[in-house]
């Protein structure tokens, strides 16, 4: 039942934006910091704040870092083609 | 002909009036140009354009000047109510277009042009089409500040509306992939300039908007002057930002003017490249956050540990968690003393209770008869009575007597009186 929960809070935490993960990051640190948590909830805290900490780096490290364009064919429907035949075509 | 002339002028009746024809003042003429001038519709109301001449902005406030072109001159006047709010300051040499009626000035006895609009010329239309169309949309609501939408934080993929070839993408590019090396780009290429301009950016946001993977849109394009912007200040342009799904940042790069497209846009950047950096956070500045507060929530979670473990050692430091045998081993050894004592105090106590008992029997052996017997005495008793007979006197002959002696008794007859037994006694002591 335990294993249960916490798998389902981490997907939870996968489904946060980057900004949602990182303001509750920064609330549990805020949290822990005042120190006035019991041991025990303090433990589950600092789990939920790395698995934020994490959740938030991958959330960084998502985009491919992709150029492409988004053009139209004869029909007038959107095509994507990628941004180094434009390239070459601006150069010519 | 001259005789014709003094006839005229000297009229028998009085009347001016040369061969019946009447003769006007000066101010009945100038009345009657007036009169014509300001009644033709094709002078009230007119549109002149020309070139700015001899400007001068009188003390009073009013502005006067003359409007020329290669073949003629209209001298101009605009008065300070009229001239308060022109947006740019008129000055020779400049090409305006002037708007208002042909009228009299009576006293020169000139015509002049009482100006009620004043626009530069060839920006002239634009710059009214440009009014008209803000304060139209501004009725509408689409520049209401409850409109714009928030910019994500993070989008998944930047879309850009713009020319693919022109400088704004290149500063575009650049200053996102300097903040965010791995942001994904979708460029809609679009032709930002001249009549196609409209059609084309509006096709190209609607493309952006057909998918969904795009966060945010950028719309723009490079510096340029006004008539090269305009592109941004037309309508169908300004209707499909307002109707995008994707929020748009405006990016004409034009620091101070604003386009329409500016105003109904979600956000506004000065030029192309502050858009970009609108559009996404910085990867570096972010990973640094996420690193500080990584290293807050341990240092928090260890401080918080550290302090729970102290509070525990100093209770265990305390002797009755450290050695809680100590107590026990203490309360033992006391008892362990107290039964000791106690065994001392019943020792000595019996001790002493048998040397006085022993010392008691010794008395009691010292000063018993039997010792006495012991020693050869007897006790002499009346029989009967039991009487001990210590005084021989009180013997009477024919008494019967009792005599004790260490072992046994013997039963004697007394035979003489007391004085013999004395005398009987003399010789023992």
């Amino acid at each position: 039942m335990n294993s249960a929960k916490t798998g389902a809070g981490a997907a939870g935490e996968e489904n946060k934006t980057f900004e949602e993960a990182f303001k509750e990051l920064e609330s549990i640190v805020r949290r822990l910091e005042t120190g006035d948590v019991k041991l025990e909830e303090s433990l589950k805290l600092f789990e939920q704040g790395v698995r934020l900490a994490r959740v938030c780096s991958s959330k960084l490290d998502a985009a491919e870092g992709k150029i492409r364009l988004l053009l139209e064919d004869e029909g007038g429907e959107p095509v994507e083609a990628p941004f180094d035949d434009l390239a070459g075509a601006a150069s010519s | 002909m001259l005789a014709n002339m003094s006839e005229a002028i000297v009229s028998e009746s009085g009347e001016p009036g040369v061969g019946g024809r009447r003769v006007l003042t000066v101010g009945e003429v100038t009345r009657i140009i007036k009169g014509v001038l300001e009644r033709s519709p094709d002078l009230n109301p007119v549109l002149v354009k020309g070139e700015i001449s001899n400007f001068k902005h009188h003390s009073s406030g009013h502005m006067y000047f003359t409007l020329k072109d290669d073949k003629a001159r209209l001298k101009c006047v605009m008065f300070r109510g009229r001239n308060a709010s022109l947006r740019f300051r008129p000055e020779d040499g400049l090409t305006v277009v002037a708007g208002g009626y042909i009228g009299v000035y009576e006293t020169a006895g000139e015509y002049q042009l009482y100006v009620d609009e004043l626009y530069p010329a060839g920006q002239g239309a634009l710059h009214l089409a440009f009014e008209q169309l803000k304060a139209k949309l501004a009725a509408e609501g689409l520049f209401a500040p409850e409109r714009k939408r928030p910019i994500p934080f993070l989008p998944r993929t930047v879309g850009v509306v713009t020319s693919p070839t022109g400088a704004a993408i290149r500063d575009i590019l650049s200053v996102l992939r300097r903040r965010f090396p791995r942001v994904n780009i979708l460029l809609a290429p679009a032709i930002v300039q001249g009549d196609e301009g409209p059609d084309s950016v509006v096709a190209a946001i609607r493309r952006m908007n057909r998918r969904g993977d795009v966060d945010v849109l950028i719309v723009g394009r490079g510096g340029g002057s006004l008539e090269e912007l305009w592109t941004f200040n037309d309508e169908r342009v300004a209707r499909a930002i307002a109707a995008s799904r994707i929020p748009v940042i405006s990016a004409v790069g034009h620091e101070t003017d604003f386009t329409i497209a500016d105003f109904v846009a979600d956000r506004r950047a000065p030029t192309p490249s502050a858009a970009a950096e609108m559009a996404v956070p910085e990867y570096a500045a972010l990973l640094r956050e996420i690193s500080v507060q990584r290293e807050r929530l341990v240092g928090a979670e260890t401080k918080l540990i550290a302090r729970l473990r102290d509070g525990l050692r100093y209770l265990e430091k305390s002797p009755a968690l450290t050695r809680p045998q100590d107590r026990v081993r203490q309360l033992s050894q006391q008892v362990d003393e107290l039964l000791h004592r106690a065994q001392l105090a019943i020792k000595n106590a019996t001790h002493a209770k048998r040397s006085r008992m022993e010392a008691l029997v010794a008395k009691l052996d010292a000063m018993s008869p039997l010792g006495t017997l012991a020693r050869g005495y007897a006790i002499c008793r009346f029989e009967g009575t039991d009487e001990v007979i210590t005084d021989a006197s009180k013997v009477s002959p024919g008494d019967r007597l009792r005599v004790r002696v260490r072992v046994g008794e013997i039963a004697c007859l007394a035979t003489d009186s007391g004085n013999g037994v004395e005398q009987v006694r003399l010789p023992i002591g």
